[in-house]
């Protein structure tokens, strides 16, 4: 009844939203009036009902955030809206207008926005599949607009692959039918007013082939059907299932609160009561078959594609992200409905609207190159909206699962992708629960579908878990339009998108909980904001971001601390849409990564230029390695890209045993070389000169790049002062501050910070402790200090064929922000693959972007607070980091823990702010800000978890671990973290069987990963390992962002002697093959393939003995195998399609990141082959497990860890019952009177199996007492079961006293199981009892086993193996403070 | 203790703070372990048995420092973290309690001593002893020192 009303009001809102938007006026006011606009905003927001009902403190603050969502998104959505309903000219110009202009902000404009537009112009004009287009286009138009970042990757789809939104389509009517149903019933009772709703509601009969408007339709009646939250659940896999069960009325046990993004599960009841109403059969499945003719049919007319792979994974994700929209967000299609609307009026208007559109949006997408976002996306943890991109509309897994009508296109995969899986909202599973809820029937407890991401896999089983492509990012469970307005995952990733609200429930995951950033990422667009006032918030200075909330015209609330704030004067005026008082649709308020240019206020000084000052190593050792050919050829070359404006100085200084320092100033006729041999007291011979302007002295810059690789060829000098050659470059430097690059090419042996030789080659492959992890000396680091003070970054290109101690070196690096380059054995002839890769590396270093005097500020919703950082920085403060310089490929970790409970919020906000100069000499921030859920139970944090990061911040703490204590500290803490959290999920999803090692969808990589990391030159122990290798593995770990030490981790390993045109991508004009991914795996390699890897910066091309010749003729250029050279870094262009193919696939892999990798072929009797097999992770070392044998090594660790948490945990648990029992109150209102609330009252605290069960146990013991069986068990339980709880303890510890369990149990499942509603209660009961009796011993030991010892003492023959299975999930954890200290005690300490 | 709290709350520089901390850190340790000299002169055998213990943390302490070419302790890199920075603020309270019940117990010998040796009249000047470090904020046992003197 409630929901009914709800419902209602929604649609008088709805209504009210149209005629705010007809009238144009602000919708704003309009809003405002409606009386229902409280009640119909119910839906909106996270926690419906209860927050009202429950928590009265609550219910103001989501009042709060309702109203402003109401009045926000309404107001957002309704220009388009204008767009599309009236066409009025007018508005339409204004708000194209405004597009564009805010378009025009972003720097980077450059000339592919013909290209975009023309695309898309020609794309609307797909006469009749333009309608769809209008969607699409709109779709991403609005997208873009969001996320704006992203923008130009939705959008060339639209104008090469409108299949998008089909796909999407294709998707929506397995999740959201029933919304339909429901929209059509309520279509009927609208006004005039809400009537497009109902003609969108025909449209989608009528128009089968126009599947996109599918969604839309579906969007726009989600609002009305308010039972959409039912299809939430839905989006998990088995929709239909879980439909059907709620369609025929029975008790509508889905929990949608989870879904919604919501907070409190606990309030199952109004869920249903809202769901009920609505959920009419006959509607729905006719609705639903209405859809799904219309799913079908899009494929044919999109198929000019043919089904990639990538889209398999892709779509699916997609799909479920959308649905999960659809679902768990209720405001957002209601607000945005009516734009969508206008297709239901004549074609003619719909092309208009069509074309605008696609403009918009086009001019939206103006500014950047698609192309390259479109590879990112690819790359693999892409935006959402890219993914669809390039999906061609292969229906997903999910939706083969689900909806039989949905032809499968491509291959049908046995295992879902892990990706999607934390699309799908959380649903915690109680077995125990379920069977209690069905056996008492009647109670209205929480049972819903188990979503994918939980879905538990066996992993000593499934062999083939990973996935054909990439893997994406998991998307967190927010509501569609604030997940649209999140950051993107590449920028801004946390460990678990599903924020745990307690510490103590965070414990319980034994999961990592940080943020893993990557946060001046090249981004192709980027709103900019130039503006005299920035707003912040007055107590905690957070940037005014999307998911603040405006509580009325005048002021927001503060996401983080809540504190409200005035809207300042200037920020009502909108400079988008040239409108005044709209600050919700300021473009900070729209994008969640923004750069504003600041004021003076944030400096302090004036802005720097761009300084950039090279210390060469030019010693013997460096001539012949001879780097410096390469260095000056690629300086020369980049000398006009080099970043900066006017001012930009650059400088030289080189060192053998004395410092050389350069005069180039204006004017000289050639360089001079000034040399200073007192290293000991090192000055700078002429302060002015020595750091020049680049354009004023760009001749003699030159003179001396051309001079410099010959200066030194005949040079003996093997001595090495970098320590004072830095010191003289921090002299240099101090003024200004900047970039001082330095080339070194072994141990520095001469002046300040000379360095010995630490390292043991004998000890490289001990398996024993890997010392000389740390630096030697200070020296460095204080050097860092201080150019971190002084505003300069010491970036290292170690070129070394010996030992050079990198731990010492790095940390000049480390500590200024800088970044680290390693090239073992350099040698400019003898090893071509490290030249390649310097020259490339230098190509990207010397143009990519910089910004100087930086410091990052990350700021986190009250409660939470920073743990560690890491990374290349020096830490400030407590949130602060002093970057010298930050540049692209910087990423970051932070450890995050929270400090307050979290439980009166239902979403928490972190958000990055990046000050830095840039090279322009502008003063500019960046600022990130990234909203995820707030859950409260186990398996929803666990159906969040984000495989990927958490590997990265693991391997981030075991970096620091091996330093600070041992490396096999660190391994052993790498292999803990998976045994504890696989044990801790385990321990959750009780009903699985124990003796199998089972892992949440979610994190079913995990244990593959952490292998890899076991195995990875940082960490691996008994190979082979250079100690400087090592080192720079570890340095890459703490700076790499996630994107590219996940390829480190974990190489990419493809086939692709056979690439086909099959399943291709189309980016650029260009075919990309898309060979499936492969088991890094011997067993894959064959001798009649080649196989490609990639390892991020380095891609190995192996090929096998028998390769085919074709393949070596086309592709390598060599008539046979044999005559392949040894040291091939390159592919010829060979004019055959398998070389072409090779080639693009290659080209594309290496277009998806900044830094190009080096290509190296290799054959099976190279040396390097070494190189090659080492990533091959999964197969077995002669120091280190396969893949099978560590699996099998977690399970027996886990199977430990569980025995003694068993123990433990039975010990609190019997102990509660026992306190429950004898218990002796008189109260009316005690439980013991009232099975249901009792039943009740044990289901509020949530892991209530065993005690509910021990407490009716007691109460039917009370209850039967006449049976004489059950007075001698309730004696028994009198007698022994005292308040003092040691005497039933100490039978328990000690193990003896066997015939008093046993009699006990005995009595109680005789007894008691005469009453039907609680036999199978006790029969647990019993056998709990029993088990305990046993001691737990043959549980474990194989459930096989198990029930074997259970069968001779179980007194009926009705516990049988399965019930064992129960009684593992029913000692879930119960460690709660006192209890769990109390039982330790009791124990004596187990 | 001050410092560090001022660290974590206030936006002092690490750096700044560390090199303050670092000089005064190896003092308070020597005259830490002077006591125990002294006590062990004295043969004060319970009080030395009081103050092993943290003689010994000292040097344990002095030795696992982070690699460093100054006196001191504290390495403003890592002075940041979370962990070392709540240890270093638990240690410092930990340490204040010890020194404030060590400097009541020493003075309670101090008066036994001189009540037991009829010097009743010296009692206001040892009490201006004891009040001039306090008011000084210098590291709390430097009076302690002052107190065994005249002990002896």
């Amino acid at each position: 009844m409630w929901g009914w009303l709800s419902a209602k009001h929604l649609n008088a809102y709805k209504v009210g939203v149209w005629a705010a938007t007809e009238e144009n006026e602000g919708p704003m006011q309009s809003q405002m009036q409606f009386p229902s606009g409280y009640g119909s905003h119910l839906p909106n927001y996270s926690a419906p009902s209860g927050h009202y009902s429950q928590v009265p403190n609550k219910a103001a603050a989501s009042h709060l955030d309702n109203q402003y969502r109401a009045s926000y998104y309404p107001g957002y959505y309704s220009a388009p809206a204008q767009n599309v309903l009236t066409s009025v000219g007018s508005n339409v110009l204004n708000a194209q207008e405004s597009q564009q202009l805010y378009n025009s902000t972003p720097p980077h404009s450059g000339g592919s926005s013909d290209r975009s537009v023309q695309g898309a112009v020609s794309s609307a004009s797909y006469s009749h599949v333009s309608a769809q287009q209008s969607y699409s286009a709109f779709d991403n138009h609005y997208s873009t607009s969001v996320s704006s970042s992203v923008a130009s990757q939705g959008f060339p789809l639209n104008s090469d692959h409108y299949t998008m939104p089909v796909v999407s389509g294709a998707m929506y009517p397995n999740i959201s039918y029933p919304s339909v149903a429901a929209g059509g019933v309520y279509g009927q009772t609208f006004t005039s007013q809400s009537l497009p709703a109902v003609g969108q509601f025909k449209e989608t009969n009528a128009f089968s082939s126009q599947s996109t408007s599918v969604p839309h339709s579906l969007q726009q009646h989600i609002p009305v059907g308010y039972n959409t939250t039912l299809s939430t659940v839905s989006s998990a896999h088995s929709v239909q299932d879980n439909l059907s069960r709620n369609l025929t009325g029975s008790v509508a046990k889905v929990n949608n609160q989870k879904n919604t993004g919501g907070i409190d599960s606990s309030q199952p009841v109004h869920s249903v009561s809202q769901n009920v109403p609505f959920t009419k059969p006959g509607v729905g499945t006719s609705a639903s078959s209405a859809v799904m003719s219309s799913v079908r049919s899009p494929a044919p007319s999109l198929s000019s594609k043919p089904p990639s792979l990538p889209s398999v994974t892709q779509s699916p994700e997609l799909a479920l992200q959308e649905g999960m929209q659809y679902g768990g967000y209720v405001n957002n299609q209601a607000s945005s409905a009516p734009a969508p609307l206008s297709s239901s009026s004549d074609d003619e208007e719909e092309d208009e609207e069509d074309e605008e559109a696609a403009l918009d949006s086009s001019s939206t997408t103006s500014s950047a190159s698609p192309v390259l976002n479109n590879y990112d996306a690819l790359e693999g943890g892409g935006y959402p909206e890219t993914r669809s991109v390039t999906s061609s509309p292969v229906p997903s897994p999910s939706v083969l699962q689900t909806s039989k009508a949905s032809k499968p296109f491509g291959y049908g995969y046995p295992a879902l992708q892990p990706g999607y899986q934390n699309a799908t909202p959380p649903t915690p599973q109680y077995p125990g629960v379920n069977q209690l809820s069905s056996s008492l029937g009647g109670l209205s407890l929480q049972h819903s579908q188990q979503p994918e991401s939980l879905r538990p896999v066996n992993l000593t089983h499934d062999r083939n878990i990973l996935p054909v492509s990439s893997v994406p990012a998991p998307v967190p469970n927010l509501n569609s339009d604030l997940r649209k307005l999140n950051c993107s995952p590449d920028s801004f990733r946390c460990t678990l998108t599903n924020i745990p609200q307690t510490q103590a429930l965070l414990n319980k995951a034994k999961l990592p909980l940080g943020l893993l950033l990557h946060p001046f990422r090249d981004l192709t667009q980027l709103p900019v904001i130039t503006s005299s006032t920035i707003v912040r918030c007055r107590s905690c200075r957070t940037y005014i971001n999307p998911f603040v909330s405006f509580i009325d015209q005048r002021r927001w609330k503060c996401n983080l601390c809540y504190r409200v704030n005035d809207v300042p004067e200037e920020f009502m005026y909108n400079p988008l849409t040239r409108s005044y008082g709209e600050p919700h649709k300021r473009p900070e308020v729209q994008n969640s990564t923004v750069e504003f240019i600041a004021s003076s206020d944030y400096m302090l000084r004036p802005p720097q230029p761009a300084v950039y000052l090279f210390v060469l190593d030019v010693c013997h050792n460096a001539v012949e390695a001879g780097y410096l050919t390469i260095l000056c050829q690629s300086l020369l070359e980049n000398l006009d890209k080099l970043p900066g404006d006017s001012r930009t100085r650059i400088g030289f200084i080189t060192f053998d045993s004395t410092v050389q320092f350069y005069n180039l100033q204006e004017g000289l006729s050639q360089p001079q070389m000034l040399i200073v041999s007192d290293i000991d007291d090192i000055f700078l011979p002429t302060p002015d000169s020595l750091l020049v302007n680049l354009h004023e002295s760009k001749e003699l810059i030159k003179d001396l790049l051309n001079a410099l690789p010959n200066m030194f060829t005949n040079t003996r000098e093997t001595h090495s002062a970098l320590g004072p050659a830095l010191q003289a470059a921090f002299k240099l430097m101090s003024p200004t501050g900047g970039r001082i690059s330095v080339f070194q090419t072994q141990l520095p042996s001469l002046g300040a910070g000379l360095l010995h030789s630490r390292e043991d080659p004998n000890q490289r492959s001990s398996t024993k402790v890997v010392q000389h992890l740390g630096p030697a000396t200070d020296f460095y680091k204080k050097l860092a200090l201080d150019c971190s003070g002084q505003q300069t970054a010491v970036d290292l290109f170690l070129l070394s064929s010996q030992y050079s101690d990198l731990a010492s070196l790095a940390c000049m690096s480390k500590y200024s922000a800088g970044c680290i380059y390693y090239y073992p054995s350099f040698h400019r002839s003898h090893n071509p693959a490290q030249a390649e890769k310097l020259q490339k590396d230098l190509k990207r270093y010397l143009t990519r972007k910089i910004g100087f005097e930086a410091v990052m500020r990350i700021r986190c919703t009250k409660g939470l607070s920073i743990h560690t950082f890491h990374g290349n920085f020096f830490v400030r403060s407590t949130d602060l980091l002093s970057l010298a310089n930050v540049n692209p490929d910087a990423g970051f970790a932070v450890q995050m823990s929270i400090e307050e409970s979290l439980t009166d919020t239902s979403l928490v906000c972190f958000q990055t702010a990046l000050l830095y100069t840039s090279s322009k000499g502008e003063r500019r921030i960046r600022v990130h800000t990234l909203c995820l859920p707030v859950v409260s139970s186990l398996s929803d944090v666990y159906a969040g978890a984000d495989v990927q990061a958490i590997v990265c911040l693991l391997a981030n703490m075991a970096v620091d671990r091996s330093v600070s204590s041992s490396l096999a500290d660190a391994r052993d803490a790498l292999v803990n973290a998976v045994v504890d959290s696989l044990a801790a999920y385990m321990s959750t999803a009780s009903n699985l069987q124990q003796s199998m090692l089972v892992a949440p969808n979610s994190l079913k990589l995990f244990p593959l990963y952490i292998l890899a990391l076991l195995k990875q030159k940082a960490f691996r122990t008994g190979t082979s390992t250079r100690l400087d290798d090592r080192v720079y593995a570890m340095c890459q770990m703490k700076s790499q962002p996630l994107v590219h030490l996940m390829k480190m981790i974990h190489p990419n390993l493809y086939r692709i002697d056979k690439l086909t045109d099959e399943s291709t991508i189309h980016v650029n004009d260009r075919v990309v093959p898309q060979p499936p991914l492969q088991k890094l795996s011997a067993e894959k390699l064959t001798r009649e393939g080649a196989f490609l890897m990639d390892c991020g910066s380095i891609f190995y091309l192996w090929i096998g003995k028998n390769c085919d010749n074709n393949f070596i003729k086309d592709v390598l250029g060599y008539p046979n195998y044999a005559s392949v050279p040894q040291k091939m870094t390159q592919l010829p262009e060979v004019d055959a399609p398998s070389s072409e193919r090779t080639r693009s696939f290659i080209s594309w892999l290496r277009d998806s990141r900044p830094l190009s990798p080096v290509l190296q072929v290799i054959k099976d009797e190279n040396p390097a082959k070494t190189d090659f097999f080492q990533h091959l992770i999964e197969d077995r070392t002669e120091a280190a497990f396969s893949y099978y044998e560590f699996l099998l090594n977690i399970q027996q660790q886990i199977c430990n860890l569980l025995e003694i948490s068993l123990f433990i945990n039975l010990g609190v648990e019997l102990l509660m019952a026992v306190k429950e029992m004898t218990r002796t109150d008189t109260d009316d209102s005690c439980p013991w009177k009232n099975p249901k609330a009792f039943l009740h009252f044990g289901g509020y605290q949530k892991n209530f199996h065993m005690i509910s069960v021990m407490r009716i146990a007691a109460l039917s013991v009370r209850g039967l007492s006449a049976a004489p069986a059950l007075s001698g068990c309730s004696w028994i339980i009198k007698q022994h079961c005292p308040s003092t709880c040691s005497s039933i303890l100490s039978p328990l510890r000690s193990g003896a006293d066997r015939t008093w369990s046993l009699e006990t149990a005995k009595a109680l499942l005789c007894g008691l199981s005469r009453e039907k509603e609680t036999a199978e209660l006790f029969h647990r009961a019993a056998a709990l009892w029993l088990l305990r009796q046993i001691r737990l011993i043959p549980l474990y030991s194989g459930s096989q086993r198990g029930s074997s010892a259970l069968s001779p003492h179980s007194p009926t023959s009705s516990i049988h193996p399965q019930s064992c299975n129960h009684f593992t999930g029913i000692f879930t954890s119960q460690r709660k403070h006192g209890r769990f200290c109390f039982v330790q005690h009791c124990f004596g300490g187990t | 203790i001050i410092a560090f709290d001022e660290l974590k709350t206030d936006y002092k520089n690490p750096i700044d703070q560390c090199n303050t901390l670092n000089p005064l850190v190896l003092p308070e340790y020597l005259i830490h372990a002077f006591f125990c000299v002294m006590f062990l002169c004295a043969a004060e055998w319970l009080t030395l048995g009081l103050n092993m213990p943290l003689l010994a943390y000292h040097i344990w302490r002095y030795m696992s420092r982070p690699v460093m070419s100054g006196p001191g302790l504290y390495d403003p890199t890592t002075i940041m973290n979370a962990d070392i920075l709540a240890y270093c603020q638990k240690e410092g309270w930990c340490k204040l309690a010890f020194y404030l019940l060590s400097f009541f117990y020493y003075l309670y010998g101090m008066i036994y001593v001189l009540a037991g040796s009829e010097l009743f009249q010296d009692l206001a000047a040892g009490g201006n002893v004891r009040s001039i470090p306090i008011r000084n904020g210098v590291v709390v046992h430097t009076h302690p020192m002052l107190l065994v003197a005249v002990n002896q």
